[in-house]
């Protein structure tokens, strides 16, 4: 039997389409991921996300804005650097360059909320800090990777 | 045959003794391990609990990775800027795990303190948290800086020493 013939390097279907690179993917995940708890902290007043950073007083409203205001810039950086198409020539450019501080703040304020919800003893109730703390890690994975290797700049 | 006075006088004073081989950067090092230590006894003293088991470890281990998670942070920050000068065609030297061990090991140590001033002053959780945090990043961005600084200064003392 004869083997199939390899595609030309030419080929389209050989190269990675520019939507499917990991580190939009990544960025992706951790968008969404600190959506939800955005939302949940804004609209969903009796969720324990909302109580845990609604009883925090005035450190905890910061954080709260600060990761809404960080999730916001990663949107945009995410459409106008990534998604829109390469020849549109309005790109942010400080945006792509201090990606990784971003989601390293993220990140922070994932441990932070998960240093303020975890307990002495472990439990069901520390779900959420671990969801918390794997979020967290997925963040500083990727901020300190790309970081260290510099080739998003 | 020497003597054991004589084995204690060369492994201090000897040409490749304890003393020649401390550095600026290792009084630096060896000041904020020593901080470090201070500080939890003091903690240690202030809390004093019955058993090590009372402790609330789970939080102690996160409180220690946001710590460090601003040296790392600052690490990974250096090192875009050592490759951004790097494309430039510039000479750097960079030595990530050399680097990323400074870092860690100042992170921990403003930690330290950080932890200890935040248990006298009774801060909250949040408040604590957020200067761990914030303290793992801006110290290793400020003090690092300012070691540099004096151990520039003391680099300079001690060639002004060498030449006269």
């Amino acid at each position: 039997m004869i083997p199939p013939a390899a595609r030309p390097q030419t080929d389209r279907r050989q190269q990675v389409h520019r939507l499917l690179r990991f580190d939009l993917l990544v960025r992706w995940a951790i968008l969404s991921t600190s959506t939800v708890t955005c939302l949940l902290a804004w609209f969903v007043p009796q969720s324990l996300t909302a109580v845990l950073l609604h009883n925090g007083g005035s450190v905890s409203d910061v954080v709260m804005l600060a990761l809404t205001a960080s999730v916001f810039i990663g949107y945009i950086d995410f459409i106008v650097n990534d998604i829109l198409p390469d020849q549109f020539v309005f790109k942010i450019k400080c945006l792509k360059e201090n990606r990784h501080l971003g989601y390293s703040l993220i990140g922070g304020m994932y441990m932070l909320q998960t240093f303020v919800s975890i307990s002495a003893t472990i439990g069901p109730e520390d779900f959420l800090p671990l969801g918390y703390v794997m979020n967290a890690f997925v963040c500083g994975w990727y901020s300190w990777t790309t970081a260290w290797r510099g080739w998003h700049v | 045959m020497h003597s054991f006075a004589d084995g204690i006088h060369g492994l201090l004073l000897g040409e490749d003794g304890m003393f020649e081989r401390l550095t600026p950067r290792a009084v630096a090092h060896a000041f904020f391990a020593i901080s470090g230590c201070v500080s939890s006894g003091a903690v240690w003293a202030v809390t004093a609990p019955e058993t090590l088991g009372t402790l609330p470890w789970h939080q102690i281990l996160i409180g220690i990775a946001l710590s460090l998670w601003g040296g790392i942070t600052r690490t990974a920050e250096r090192a875009l800027e050592a490759s951004k000068t790097a494309r430039d065609d510039k000479a750097v030297v960079f030595y990530l795990w050399h680097e990323l061990s400074r870092d860690l090991i100042v992170a921990s140590g403003i930690g330290f303190l950080m932890f200890a001033i935040g248990s006298w002053q009774s801060w909250g959780v949040w408040l604590l948290g957020s200067a761990l945090w914030l303290s793992g990043y801006l110290g290793t961005r400020l003090l690092a800086g300012l070691g540099n600084a004096a151990m520039s200064y003391l680099q300079r003392r001690a060639g002004s020493d060498t030449r006269q």
